[in-house]
């Protein structure tokens, strides 16, 4: 090591040589990819090669601000910076600790984007911007780095903060672009950003490494002040009713806080675009998918167990060593769900009424509403509503429970290992979409697979849960009756569900046996059915 | 397993990766016992008992606590134990009241009346976060909610590590009210030798995963002996004494602690040219130390 640079920079270079490697790689086969379409594909092939080759990229990006913001070590939740502490005691001046990391990660950012620019676009003599993009690279990577790095003082102040003004960097651009703005304005905004960016990252460095952290006092004193209400309160009527009280306040706040704070997102087209049907039906489709997307995020925080140490992967044995069957705690879990999705649901209706009435939709919607209702009897009416309702509840409720699973299992590898297999699924399904999309001589064939598709989804969930039966019963985990209970129950809500939908749904626009596959899939099964299974095998080790 | 066993572990072995934590560990630790258990850093205390509260399967060896499987049935195990762990993983967003109401609600034996003495005795304020918490007051809070429902079996995990005195003072103090509840029993593990010995009736040493001794500690104590040797003439080196576990001193004067019948290691002293010039009873400290090899020359 022979300068301060080098010193900081190799532990980051031999913890993500095999990422960075991976970066490396990722662009080299994008070059290459773009080469070959373009000797080879038609003009417009070439060019759909293009926008699929970039996506990779995208995450190569998105992994590269991590690795420049030490975010694959932080605690996003923490009160305090998740800039590593063992770096403050080393014998280097604050504006180096700070400064390598923002000036090597903004540089990486924008040498990502030129690449890119240059290799998959410019390449083909496609004229794209050079400066503004690398610096909205760059200055989003500074205001991750800004985020990560100031002490709030307060837990889960950092996401909170983040989701309402880590985006304005891409928000500021996507406006200007809308007001037409030229590239030099959005240079210039850019540029500011990035200085603002840095500069927010440096002061929360010098903040966290002379322990400077906001007072949140006042906010104490209200906790205390209600915990002494609380005192008065007598003992829980049972152990499990405790273990369900303690899954609601440890994270079910998590799922309607996530709701006030990004559902408005999801209602500001109300706001922003005309009132005509499609419009409506779409924002308002948005809105009510919000939730449900939400729970999923939500299910996995609640998974962890130990939120308030670094290594919240594994049981924490005060909760483990509670007199309690692991499918009691389980339940507690599936029952505090349960309770955080209708809280969730309440908060959401409140807000989406308010921006409907508020943004002058109502008007336009109660006549899209009269039109569906003339003509058709209460009873499809009546069927129509409680399908819905019951479907967004249950699929809240369902994404959160099977979300749960990994985080259950205590295995770092596992959860860090289906983290990075879901993102490659996720990627792989988006790059099959925009493929699937731009070559509609496929499409007629969706109606003749999807029924063998849900065929296909319908065996294997079924494959999956008699397995977990299996386990279940070979465990003795959980009761021959409470089974057979629990499936009579799953039962009945899937013939209700499917009498409903059957009354909704015409035959001839679905057939009722897709229908009667659809329904299954959407049902909660395989995985909630595995969470005894995972969370004993974390419990027991 | 006897039906006054509150513990029984028979040939417990349990790996992690390559590391041999436990290997063939057996102990039974009677009713209405304090049984301390000795072990350097690793040696294996954690390990043993996490076993006996089901946190760890067996993966060889069998164990019950109170003829009970912990892992088959928690349940039945737990509802009757009180558990300190080292790091006293309490909830950081509970406050001590919500931690009171919360443990409360598993143990029907719950005594209201002594879990509020004992959050006054320990200053906990009802109010107070379990983050907000010193070190040592979490001990205290972790301690409050392990006895307050005066547990058949108490289990303290290396309760009074890097804690002040006073703190120490509670633990022990916890200790010693419930053994002078008849028919309670407390299992101890601590790297403090002369608490364990204060209060412990039987022990076991541990040393890298082997079980090095289990039994009563006079037991332990009586079959061991510090003797001071002189040497007609300097030695560089201690002598091969037979019972001797470890020297210490040089020259003319060396001093040995010995296992075995104090008669005959005086003869062998005697054989190797030696004669004894003091002898007393090692403490558990010099005790432990000597076997687990140590202080070895």
């Amino acid at each position: 090591m022979t300068s301060t640079a080098w010193a900081l920079a190799w532990p980051v270079w031999r913890r993500h040589r095999w990422g960075l490697t991976a970066v490396l790689a990722s662009v080299v086969a994008a070059a290459t990819g773009v080469t070959v379409a373009n000797a080879v594909l038609e003009p417009t092939q070439a060019m759909s090669t293009r926008i699929i080759a970039s996506l990779p990229l995208l995450m190569c990006a998105c992994y590269l601000a991590s690795v420049f913001a030490y975010g694959f070590e932080a605690d996003v939740a923490a009160a305090g910076t998740c800039f590593p502490a063992r770096q403050f005691t080393l014998p280097v001046r604050t504006a180096e600790l700070a400064g390598w990391p923002i000036l090597t990660g903004a540089a990486a950012a924008a040498l990502l984007w030129l690449v890119v620019a240059g290799i998959l676009f410019r390449q083909s003599d496609i004229d794209v911007p050079l400066l503004w993009p690398a610096l909205l690279a760059a200055a989003q990577l500074v205001w991750m780095q800004a985020l990560l790095w100031w002490p709030f003082g307060l837990p889960l102040a950092r996401p909170l903060v983040g989701m309402l003004v880590g985006h304005l960097p891409a928000t500021g651009v996507m406006l200007a672009q809308n007001l037409d703005a030229p590239p030099w304005v959005l240079s210039t905004y850019l540029g500011g950003a990035l200085v603002v960016g840095a500069a927010a990252a440096y002061a929360g460095v010098i903040r966290a490494r002379h322990g400077t952290v906001p007072s949140w006092d006042w906010v104490f004193r209200v906790g205390r002040a209600v915990s002494i209400r609380r005192r008065e309160r007598g003992a829980f009527a049972s152990a499990t009713r405790a273990q369900v009280w303690f899954e609601c306040r440890r994270r079910g706040f998590m799922l309607p806080l996530l709701v006030v704070i990004m559902l408005p997102l999801f209602l500001l087209p109300l706001f922003l675009d005309e009132h005509d049907p499609p419009r409506l039906v779409r924002s308002l489709g948005l809105a009510l998918a919000a939730p449900v997307f939400l729970a999923g995020m939500a299910g996995a925080a609640v998974g962890k167990h130990n939120p308030w140490a670094r290594d919240h992967y594994s049981l924490p044995s005060f909760i483990a060593t509670r007199p309690l069957t692991t499918t009691q705690m389980v339940a507690a879990k599936l029952r505090g769900a349960e309770r955080t999705a209708l809280i969730a649901w309440a908060v959401a209706a409140v807000l989406i009424a308010a921006a409907v009435f508020l943004s002058g939709a109502d008007e336009p919607l109660g006549e899209m509403g009269r039109a569906w209702l003339a003509g058709r009897p209460a009873a499809e009416v009546a069927a129509t509503v409680a399908a819905v309702a019951a479907v967004l509840v249950l699929m809240t409720w369902r994404r959160m429970a099977e979300n749960l699973l990994i985080g259950l299992t205590g295995r770092e590898w596992l959860i860090k290992g289906s983290v990075f297999a879901g993102v490659f699924v996720l990627f792989g399904l988006i790059l099959f979409g925009l493929w699937f999309l731009i070559h509609p001589e496929y499409h007629h064939y969706v109606p003749e697979l999807l029924p063998w598709l849900l065929a296909t989804a319908v065996g294997l969930k079924f494959a999956a849960a008699v397995a977990a039966v299996r386990g279940l019963r070979r465990k003795r985990l959980v009761a021959d009756r409470t089974l057979a209970t629990l499936a009579g129950v799953w039962v009945a809500v899937y013939a209700a569900l499917f009498g409903l939908f059957a009354r909704v749904v015409p035959g001839e626009v679905v057939a009722t046996s897709t229908l009667a596959m659809a329904i299954v899939v959407l049902m909660p099964l395989a995985r909630v059915s595995a969470l005894p299974l995972a969370l004993d095998w974390n419990r027991h080790r | 397993m006897t039906t006054e066993d509150v513990i029984a572990v028979d040939r417990l072995s349990r790996r992690f990766g390559p590391k041999l934590a436990l290997d063939g560990v057996s102990v039974r630790v009677p009713r209405g016992a304090v049984f301390g258990l000795v072990g350097a850093n690793g040696a294996g205390k954690t390990t043993l008992i996490k076993h006996l509260l089901g946190l760890l399967r067996a993966e060889q060896g069998t164990v019950r606590v109170f003829g009970r499987d912990p892992v088959a049935d928690p349940v039945g195990v737990l509802s009757r134990v009180g558990y300190l762990a080292e790091d006293t993983d309490l909830p950081g967003w509970m406050t001590i009241s919500e931690l009171m109401r919360y443990t409360e609600s598993f143990f029907p034996g719950w005594d209201r009346t002594y879990a509020e003495r004992l959050r006054r005795e320990f200053e906990l304020d009802p109010g107070a976060k379990v983050k907000h918490l010193s070190r040592g007051q979490r001990s205290r809070a972790g301690l409050l909610a392990a006895c307050a429902y005066r547990p058949a079996l108490l289990v303290l995990d290396e309760p009074s590590s890097g804690l002040d005195p006073i703190v120490r003072r509670d633990i022990l103090g916890a200790v010693i009210r419930t053994v002078a509840d008849e028919g309670r029993t407390v299992l101890f593990s601590s790297h403090l030798l002369d608490e364990v010995e204060r209060v412990s009736d039987s022990v076991a040493l541990l040393i890298r995963g082997r079980l090095a001794y289990c039994g009563p500690l006079d037991d332990l104590k009586a079959g061991h002996h510090r003797l001071t040797v002189r040497f007609e003439s300097g030695r560089a080196r201690p002598p091969a004494l037979a019972g001797a576990l470890a020297w210490e001193g040089g020259g003319q004067e060396w001093t040995a602690v010995c296992q075995g019948r104090l008669g005959e290691l005086q003869e062998a002293a005697e054989a190797v040219g030696g004669r004894v010039v003091d002898r007393g009873m090692p403490s558990l400290d010099e005790i432990f130390v000597a076997r687990a090899g140590g202080n070895q020359s």
